[in-house]
């Protein structure tokens, strides 16, 4: 799998990374050899392979359906560098 | 006496527990000790000295008044990618350097429980993306046992600390091998549990599937001390498995009487290895031997797909 600078920059660009062109072009090979080794893991059947999420196979793991208080609203917001009403004000990203 | 910051776990818990030795002055010789050398190893990014010497005087007054737990009065350092509050956690990036979490990690709550002494945030790769401790935006820690060498990472600040008597102990995080690489880097025991066996909660997380909070010492039996500590089901944590934890110490024996060992043949292609630490192992193999271990050369056919595994899940 190869990727293009032009993918680099496109990610980057969602990822709200800034990237100029040269920096994009010295990351192809790297990001290439990432892709490698996913080239690499389509080499396995895995066709009887069942999905792995947990090393001990936990299933369902909620906790009950109560509301509790966690944190305060003003200990989460301590580390706020902008808030306003209670809320982490941030920069707009979409529109 | 020797001088107290050599002192083990278990031997300082041994004198606090006797009375002959103050955790005051334990946690004043790690201080004093840090501020003599710490500058040319670089394992702390934050050092807490009073409040650490507000809980080595809470720890005390514990242990007078009968209430001293093994880590009672016991100075630790903690990677600076678990969560502390009100002691800047930092991941070793400048992303988070003024970050100040209002609420402890798991493992932070429950070793404050047992009265341990917070020293201070160890140095790390940063957000844990390395293996020897270079990447840290802040500072490099060097191997305390030849400053030339890298003390190994991710959790390298961590190691460096035991290993230097910087503390006398230390939480790490280890996803592909950041507490155990580190620590055999700085000849220290380290050890990742078992996913699920200690909560992940307040850890800032590098691969959520694969991520362990675990303890580096200066021997087996303080590794197990740690790990009987910080280990146990969480429900805040859904990674968390509700199993009973047995006491790790108690499991300690002085032999290897009938546990088998398995040696993956795929592991020692001599292609890739350096010819003194092939030695190295098979002299650690030996050893398991004589100690009343089976070793047995087992074959695991998919391991040259295991650094592709890792590389793809850690970063998903």
């Amino acid at each position: 799998m190869e990727i293009t600078s032009e993918e680099i920059l496109h990610v980057a660009d969602l990822a709200r990374l800034e990237l100029d062109a040269a920096a994009a072009r010295s990351l192809v090979p790297q990001i290439t050899e990432i892709l490698e080794y996913v080239d690499l893991m389509q080499q396995v059947d895995t066709s009887d392979v069942p999905p792995t999420t947990h090393a001990i196979s936990l299933k369902n793991a909620f906790r009950d359906d109560v509301c509790r208080t966690h944190l305060e609203n003003a200990a989460a917001l301590e580390n706020a560098p902008e808030k306003d009403a209670g809320c982490f004000v941030v920069p707009r990203i979409i529109g | 006496m020797r001088h107290l910051h050599g002192l083990t776990i278990s031997e300082a818990a041994r004198l606090l527990a006797a009375g002959e030795i103050s955790s005051q002055q334990l946690t004043r010789a790690v201080l004093e000790r840090i501020d003599a050398i710490d500058g040319r190893i670089g394992a702390y990014i934050t050092v807490a000295a009073d409040t650490a010497l507000a809980q080595a005087e809470a720890a005390d007054a514990a242990l007078a008044a009968g209430r001293g737990t093994a880590l009672t009065g016991i100075p630790l350092a903690v990677k600076d990618l678990i969560c502390t509050r009100g002691l800047p956690t930092t991941c070793a990036s400048k992303i988070l350097q003024d970050f100040v979490p209002p609420y402890d990690a798991a493992v932070v709550e429950k070793l404050r429980q047992a009265g341990a002494v917070l020293v201070g945030k160890a140095n790390m790769d940063e957000f844990a993306m390395g293996s020897s401790t270079e990447n840290s935006a802040f500072q490099i820690t060097r191997n305390p046992w030849n400053r030339n060498h890298v003390p190994g990472g991710s959790s390298g600040g961590s190691a460096a600390a035991v290993s230097a008597d910087l503390c006398l102990g230390a939480l790490g995080s280890d996803t592909g091998g950041s507490i155990r690489q580190p620590a055999a880097h700085c000849s220290v025991v380290g050890l990742k549990p078992t996913y699920g066996r200690v909560s992940r909660f307040g850890l800032v997380a590098f691969a959520s599937s694969l991520d362990q909070i675990g303890p580096l010492a200066k021997d087996s039996r303080d590794c197990a001390l740690l790990l009987n500590a910080i280990s146990g089901y969480d429900k805040r944590d859904s990674t968390s498995v509700p199993r009973d934890v047995p006491d790790f110490v108690a499991g300690l024996k002085n032999d290897l009487k009938g546990l088998t060992v398995g040696i993956p043949a795929e592991y020692f292609d001599t292609r890739g290895i350096d010819a003194e630490v092939l030695a190295a192992v098979r002299r650690a193999i030996g050893t398991m031997e004589t100690l009343g271990a089976r070793c047995l050369e087992v074959s695991l056919p998919h391991a040259p797909y295991a650094v592709a595994a890792y590389y793809v899940i850690a970063p998903s």
